[in-house]
């Protein structure tokens, strides 16, 4: 019995680092921050910039409290 | 006939003559093209989307100017003007993304300070780009422009080595064979540039300034485009978490 909760929890466990794995490749993430990075580049921007703003692109999308302030910094570099 | 022929060519006369001087100075803007979304979008795309055209509203408001002398010119942002502006969170950034340009066409060279991690003097041919002059025709102010196209082999990080495409209005009636970012060449002054989602557009001539001096940078590391090139790194969906998200 002990043995078929132990390896329930196992395969919970898996499946939650499987699902959080699949959150931060999300393809429509990357996708997103692929399109923001070069729009930034035909706006003129500079890879320092761009990569910056690619960083606050990515967390925004995967759900992390990003504000407008904070990705302001990526002008300022 | 003959009367309104010789009144043409004195008109040509004076015409050339008014752009015989050999320095002056041409003041660009940018447009920034403003970027779009729709309301099935994320919520991060909507946030980037505003705070990149807040950032052009800024950037279109920046002056730049072309000094040139003989056959040297440099292309810079002049920060003398809006000074209103240099409080403005982003103001900085904005200013750094516009490079410094130095061409010299006696002896083929157009240099680029990128300023990066240091600063690189980064050097190539100034008749780099192969223009194709096409038939289409506009009139910018006055003048009758000649649209042109060309390519030029750049860097990104998303898109590594690529070929930029290049659109530009010159105007043969200006016969100053320079533009904006150091481009130049064609028969005529570029009024126009577009590239990428940036529009250079000439805001002002000045041929009746005292003098200008164009001094060639050398404060920097001296690189070739190619090597120049070969230093950035390309992001690809494969190495995507080596660049971003750490």
């Amino acid at each position: 019995m002990k043995r078929k909760v132990f390896s329930v929890l196992c395969l919970i466990c898996f499946c939650i680092v499987i699902g959080s794995n699949k959150l931060t490749t999300s393809t429509d993430c990357i996708e997103e921050t692929f399109d923001a990075m070069d729009e930034m580049d035909d706006l003129g921007y500079s890879d320092l910039a761009a990569s910056c703003m690619g960083n606050f692109v990515l967390a925004a999308c995967q759900g992390w409290p990003v504000t407008i302030e904070e990705a302001e910094i990526c002008f300022d570099l | 006939m003959k009367k309104s022929t010789f009144i043409l060519y004195v008109c040509l006369f004076f015409q050339l003559s008014s752009f015989s001087q050999k320095y002056g100075r041409v003041v660009y803007r940018v447009n920034s093209e403003k970027l779009t979304q729709n309301n099935s979008e994320s919520e991060s795309r909507k946030t980037f989307v505003l705070l990149m055209n807040n950032m052009s509203v800024i950037r279109d408001s920046i002056q730049l100017n072309l000094d040139f002398k003989d056959n040297a010119s440099i292309f810079y942002v002049d920060t003398k003007t809006n000074l209103g502006l240099s409080n403005l969170k982003g103001y900085k950034g904005i200013i750094n993304s516009f490079n410094v340009f130095y061409r010299n066409d006696n002896t083929d060279t157009l240099i680029e300070v990128v300023n990066s991690d240091k600063i690189y003097l980064v050097t190539s041919k100034a008749s780099e780009i192969s223009w194709k002059i096409t038939n289409e025709t506009k009139v910018i102010g006055n003048y009758k422009c000649i649209k042109a196209e060309g390519s030029i082999k750049s860097h990104s990080l998303t898109k590594g080595l690529h070929t930029k495409m290049l659109t530009a209005w010159f105007c043969p009636e200006i016969p100053i064979k320079l533009g904006p970012k150091g481009y130049g060449g064609l028969p005529g002054l570029i009024m126009e540039l577009k590239e990428g989602k940036l529009t250079y557009y000439v805001k002002a001539l000045n041929f009746n300034l005292d003098d200008v001096s164009i001094n060639k940078p050398v404060k920097g590391k001296v690189i070739f485009k190619e090597d120049f090139f070969n230093l950035k790194p390309t992001i690809t969906t494969d190495n995507f978490k080596e660049h971003i998200g750490n």
